[in-house]
């Protein structure tokens, strides 16, 4: 196996994950009060143990493992990703199919200061997302740099 | 018109700057109108027939109607070719339409990737063109759609964009240097077996002879006919129906749509006819395909014939049947084929590594194990239909070992062919520099027994994967297939500025 890409997500991404998974919590929480009562008896004193599994797995075990995962490096050639919570997925992205690249900060990202790079090619979208600003402001401009794709090739 | 702007070189016929369609045009668009008031027309004859007492009245009020839609669409035919103009000018083509809000297209000539000329019925019948000036995201018509031209002004037309940008190179060829044709039995052959659907109708056939032995009690089961519902025949016979009426469609779809299919290498470009009603010419310029398909379908693969695709950069939005290289040829004539027609991306569909002997049970199990799953559940269920149910998890690990069977990869001088099987069997055939990505996957099972996935993507957005191949082939294939080296573009990108990685 190659050697990992060198860089990671922004620290504060685990936070971002595990509030999102916090929601996710809440969802199987609410379900659980709205159903339990209406499952047969030995499913429904079970429900909160559902709840508790949904709870380290959303907001403990993902957001880690996911973090750990993530790795990006932006070479002269090549974008190199690789990603994934249980398939790890190890993506080359070369720079001459970059066609523009740009960065977005959706709601909570600007809560935690992060931003994600987006880099289009004529397939589509690749991200990288929740870095800290100035670095995924830093990368963008890089891959801006590096990329030429020619705009019909 | 005034002629005393400055003119850069080189002007085009100054005819060319300002006119307007055919006159055929009134009809064309006349015909446009009536078909985008057909429903209101059908409604209310629909409404004059249904209300009307009596028989001849009515219908006399909807033919009343149907001759004011016909009179109303000409008017609106005419109205619409008067105030439609178009005209070529250095800075590149324009459009404008439109009676009450005037609507004005220009496109660039730098931006023109082609005229397509296409002959509908209507044209055809009048002697015209219809001209589709395409761009890069235009949609299948064109970002500007001329429906009616003389053919010798269609021809200036395209002269005129020549001079202006010789590379564009849209001449029409004097002697095409290579021809295919599609001949009249293939083309039967193709729209026979078009589809998938031409899969499932004998399958539902066999499925239909097993409903009747069940419900009729030819078998031993027949006390499972009292636990169907009676509207249980009905309603096999209605799918049946259905089903045939979709193989019947899309039998006459790809008649219509291949009929008089012919494809030639012009130079830089792939000029490709086809159709019956719709006759259409397209250009695809040779260095926007990237990846080429080679498709057997279930009904197609044991008789050695597959379907040749492109995988274009830049026409995303086009339908399948544009895509198309070829409709129909024998598998072992596609090296051939592409050695005359594509050879940037020939090579050879077969020979390819298959996956390791280990793999095999990875393809088999998931989709067996999934229909014994529904079988058991069915069986829980309906404990009378045992075991039939558990069929499906037999054809599903059919699929299975078909997917296993139909895995392979290869990367020759710099040539990737990846080959995946579903039901159809598809090759990808696609130059190492010319992915738009590529990239392995793991997951824990897989990582265990040392397997990984292979994908990538191509053009567009299409791609491929080969699934389980030995993880140490997957990882040597993905540092293999990386942007240096011998894998660079033929013509090397300019050197560029570039601060320490």
């Amino acid at each position: 196996m190659p050697p990992e890409p060198a860089h990671r997500l922004a620290p504060s991404a685990r936070w971002l994950w595990r509030l999102q998974g916090l929601v996710g919590t809440l969802v199987v929480l609410l379900a659980g009060t709205a159903l339990g009562g209406e499952l047969e008896p030995p499913l429904d004193s079970l429900w909160p143990l559902a709840a508790v599994l949904a709870a380290v797995l959303l907001c403990v075990v993902v957001p880690e493992l996911r973090w750990r995962r993530w790795r990006y490096e932006v070479r002269d050639e090549e974008i190199d990703i690789r990603r994934g919570t249980l398939t790890v997925t190890r993506r080359i992205v070369p720079m001459v199919r970059v066609q523009h690249v740009d960065t977005t900060r959706g709601l909570l990202e600007q809560l935690f200061g992060l931003a994600t790079v987006v880099v289009h090619t004529a397939a589509g979208g690749t991200t990288i997302p929740l870095l800290e600003q100035a670095e995924a402001a830093r990368v963008r401009d890089r891959i801006a740099i590096l990329s030429r794709a020619p705009d019909d090739d | 018109m005034t002629t005393d702007e400055p003119a850069p070189e080189p002007e085009p016929d100054p005819a060319l700057r300002e006119r307007r369609l055919h006159p055929a045009a009134i009809a064309v668009l006349a015909l446009a109108a009536l078909r985008e008031a057909a429903a209101p027309i059908v409604i209310l004859i629909g409404v004059s027939v249904a209300g009307g007492g009596l028989e001849a009245q009515a219908l006399l009020r909807s033919l009343g109607f149907l001759a004011l839609g016909v009179v109303l669409s000409s008017l609106v035919g005419l109205a619409r070719w008067l105030t439609t103009t178009y005209g070529v000018t250095p800075d590149g083509i324009r459009l404008s339409t439109g009676m009450l809000a005037k609507k004005r297209t220009d496109v660039p000539l730098s931006r023109v990737q082609g005229l397509d000329t296409v002959q509908g019925p209507v044209q055809r019948l009048l002697g015209v063109v219809a001209v589709n000036v395409q761009t890069a995201g235009g949609g299948a018509k064109g970002e500007i759609a001329l429906d009616a031209l003389d053919p010798r002004t269609a021809e200036e037309l395209r002269e005129a964009v020549r001079s202006l940008r010789p590379e564009l190179a849209a001449e029409r060829p004097a002697a095409p240097a290579t021809e295919r044709r599609l001949s009249r039995p293939m083309l039967l052959v193709a729209a026979l077996t078009a589809g998938q659907l031409g899969v499932i109708l004998p399958l539902l056939a066999g499925g239909s002879q097993f409903v009747d032995d069940l419900l009729f009690g030819r078998g031993n089961v027949g006390s499972a006919s009292r636990l169907l519902p009676d509207k249980t025949m009905e309603w096999l016979l209605a799918a049946a129906v259905l089903l045939a009426v979709a193989w019947a469609l899309s039998v006459a779809g790809a008649l219509v749509a291949f009929a008089g299919f012919r494809i030639a290498r012009d130079g830089e470009r792939l000029r490709i006819r086809r159709g019956l009603l719709q006759r259409s010419e397209s250009t695809v310029p040779v260095h926007r395909v990237h990846g080429v398909r080679v498709v057997e379908g279930l009904l197609r693969r044991p008789f050695g014939l597959a379907t040749l695709r492109v995988e274009v950069v830049g026409y995303a939005e086009e339908a399948s049947a544009a895509r198309t290289l070829f409709p129909l040829l024998r598998r072992r004539e596609v090296e051939s084929f592409l050695q005359e027609l594509l050879p940037e991306l020939a090579d050879d569909p077969g020979g390819l590594e298959p996956p390791p002997r280990r793999a095999a049970r990875r393809y088999l199990l998931p989709p067996a194990l999934a229909g014994a799953a529904v079988a058991a559940l069915v069986c829980a269920l309906e404990p009378s239909l045992f075991p039939w149910p558990f069929a499906l998890a037999v054809l599903l690990g059919l699929y299975g070992l078909g997917a296993y069977r139909g895995a392979g990869w290869r990367l020759r001088d710099g040539r990737l062919a990846l080959r995946t099987r579903r039901l159809s069997q598809s090759t990808l055939l696609a130059p190492a520099h010319r992915l738009q990505a590529h990239g392995v996957a793991q997951n824990p099972l897989q990582r265990r027994g040392r397997l990984a996935d292979v994908a990538v993507s191509v053009g567009a957005g299409a791609g491929a994967r080969v699934r389980h191949l030995e993880a140490s082939v997957a990882w040597e294939l993905w540092e293999r297939l990386r942007p240096r080296g011998s894998l660079r573009d033929p013509q090397p990108v300019q050197k560029r500025v570039v601060g320490p990685p």
